[in-house]
């Protein structure tokens, strides 16, 4: 698990800022305080840990693609740095980066000015501008192969491993439904595409955790007495809608036999998100560290209070790490935030623009504000009291 | 480097932009960020409010209700509150409130009915050092918290406005500022800038103008300090909060 994050001149995280990460990481903050920066953030590592930081390693993870002026942090007044600095670190292991392209006629990919991975204190890959592997490709990281010597269990590699497959999903209502297809990862797209095959992949398990996800899905949907795939679906589809080889199929529990089966293309948009955020938090083919962006869209509140809280057991059950970001405030008071292991983060921007993410500690005189005095921290955080609010 | 939290609830929104332009300067080169407080608005008129009513945060009223709230919800300390991580709080209410009643407000729960409080200006101190008496009944607790502070311009923030941007070019602006009750008009008429525009006969303000001009207002604070004993006044106490 990545026990924190470092950051330096990205985007709008000028100053070094630290993270300390839990299993379940929830940043709330107003639209454009620099959430989703940090989760980019990370899809920059992990492109780097893989060994190149091009536009089709940053896609493949999510990252929004721009050019070395946005991509590095350039406020008024703020000398511009001409590399951004990353480091990701486990309890035992740390990989960290500096990555440089010019502003002015940018190169594809992005060099490399320093990389190292370590296990505790021993340096596993050391790169760097004055280092001795002059051949090596500067825009090449070299820690991606130097794993390949290492056992499995080693820390290191498990890190870099972790971060090599992390990626930013933002799941999108069309593309779940199965009407725009997507470059597909194991188990879901970033956008939702493939959510009938990784339906699949859980229903045929034999792992009996993954079993006991169906069961936990259904609890979810009220009006759902069952899901499954299909191959054929020429009874439920209209031969008008534009359809994927394996659909997805829900048995709605008050309509008439025979006639009460619906496609992804028919359901609620609910169920989809639903689905889409419980396969990736359980299915082992999925990645170990990921990130959600918007979360909570689509979702009647109370349904997000209960997904989230699923979600927090799924994700410490499946030994998973979720970094992800949510706008409605229900969702606070769902949180089980006397876990440690479930981390609440607000994002502001200072007076000058920064992103400044900052951990909100529950504290016993808040959880009884809340449980005795009907203040939860949803209503605290609309008034501002949290930080993290607009200024509207 | 640290940065400063700041929680501040005000009357309206270019209050919030003319107090953060003050801040910038009293702060100098210190980092801060700004989180703008509003009452709990789900808790009032559920089901009753209107489009004209909508913005229920906006004006002293506004200031009041989330006053009351907060009260309720501290029972007596800052504590719990959510508040208590924050460095400082500012509750801003212009001066010029002195003049009001609960009643024009739509304030049927306050029990000690001690508006209006005009005091005769000048000098403008007196309504104001009266008015933050009042402003303690609101908040009882938590204004003697040492990182709550009141912010009270008189007769509004206008008059630090046009001192900071006005004073050099129009010498006269400055007497006897803080009893002026003309600034609306007097922004409206004055060319460039114009911060305030007259619709229907009603003073707009023009919250984009604000904004750009809260570089001007920072830069002129020192004079607006020079002229009004009130920004004087706020300088000292955001001055003792942070930086004792």
């Amino acid at each position: 698990m990545i026990k924190s994050l470092t950051i330096r001149g990205f985007k709008s995280v000028s100053d070094t800022t630290t993270l300390d990460l839990g299993a379940v990481n929830v940043f709330i903050g107003a639209n454009g305080s620099g959430k989703s920066n940090i989760l980019e953030a990370l899809g920059v590592v992990s492109a780097a840990a893989y060994g190149t930081v091009d536009d089709e390693a940053l896609d493949r993870r999510g990252v929004r693609l721009g050019l070395p002026r946005l991509y590095k942090s350039s406020f008024k007044g703020h000398r511009l740095l001409p590399d951004i600095y990353f480091c990701a670190q486990s309890d035992a292991a740390k990989y960290d980066i500096s990555i440089l392209n010019p502003l002015e006629n940018p190169e594809p990919a992005w060099e490399y000015k320093t990389e190292g991975l370590y296990d505790g204190d021993h340096a596993v890959s050391t790169l760097g501008i004055r280092s001795s592997k002059a051949n090596f490709p500067r825009n090449r990281g070299l820690a991606a192969l130097k794993i390949v010597d290492l056992p499995d269990d080693n820390p290191a590699a498990e890190l870099l491993r972790t971060l090599q497959d992390f990626a930013i999903y933002s799941p999108n209502t069309p593309t779940l439904r199965g009407m725009i297809s997507e470059t597909q990862r194991r188990p879901v797209g970033l956008t939702g595409g493939g959510l009938a095959d990784a339906v699949q992949e859980l229903l045929g398990s034999k792992d009996e955790d993954e079993k006991d996800i169906y069961n936990e899905i259904i609890d979810l949907l009220d009006w759902v007495e069952s899901f499954d795939t299909a191959t054929s679906a020429s009874t439920i589809l209209s031969p008008s809608v534009a359809r994927p080889k394996r659909v997805l199929r829900f048995t709605d529990r008050y309509m008439s036999k025979n006639r009460n089966v619906l496609s992804a293309y028919d359901a609620s948009e609910g169920a989809l998100y639903i689905l889409f955020v419980a396969l990736l938090c359980n299915l082992k083919s999925g990645p170990a560290c990921f990130a959600i962006d918007n979360i909570d869209q689509a979702l009647n509140p109370r349904l997000v209070q209960r997904l989230m809280q699923n979600t927090c057991a799924w994700i410490v059950r499946s030994g998973k790490q979720l970094l992800c970001t949510a706008h409605n405030p229900i969702i606070l008071d769902g949180l089980p935030l006397g876990d440690d292991r479930v981390r609440l983060f607000v994002v502001e921007r200072d007076r000058s623009g920064q992103t400044i993410p900052r951990r909100v500690t529950i504290t016993d005189k808040l959880r009884t504000m809340a449980q005795d005095k009907g203040w939860p921290l949803s209503r605290l955080w609309v008034m501002g009291h949290l930080g993290g609010v607009p200024d509207v | 480097m640290s940065n400063y939290r700041i929680a501040l609830i005000a009357e309206g929104k270019t209050d919030k932009l003319v107090i953060e332009a003050a801040i910038e300067s009293i702060l100098g080169h210190k980092r801060f960020s700004v989180t703008q407080l509003q009452p709990d608005e789900g808790a009032y008129e559920i089901g009753r409010g209107t489009i004209d009513s909508a913005h229920r945060s906006d004006g002293w009223n506004g200031v009041y209700r989330w006053c009351r709230d907060t009260h309720k919800m501290g029972s007596g300390s800052i504590e719990g509150t959510g508040l208590e991580d924050f460095d400082l709080v500012i509750v801003h209410i212009d001066a010029d409130v002195a003049g009001s009643t609960y009643q024009a407000a739509n304030i049927a729960d306050n029990p000690t009915n001690d508006l209006p409080c005009v005091q005769p200006c000048p000098p403008a101190e007196d309504t104001v050092d009266v008015l933050e008496s009042v402003l303690k009944t609101w908040l009882p607790a938590l204004m003697t918290t040492r990182n709550v502070i009141p912010c009270i311009p008189s007769q509004c923030t206008e008059s630090w406005v046009a001192v900071a941007l006005y004073a050099h070019t129009d010498h006269e602006i400055t007497a006897g500022i803080e009893c002026r009750t003309d600034l609306a008009d007097y922004l409206s008429t004055r060319s460039g800038k114009r911060l305030i525009r007259k619709h229907g006969g009603l003073p707009k303000k023009e919250f984009a103008r604000y904004r750009a001009a809260q570089g001007m207002i920072s830069v002129g604070w020192g004079t607006v300090q020079q002229y009004c004993p009130s920004a004087c006044k706020f300088s000292k106490s955001v001055q003792q909060v942070l930086t004792a």
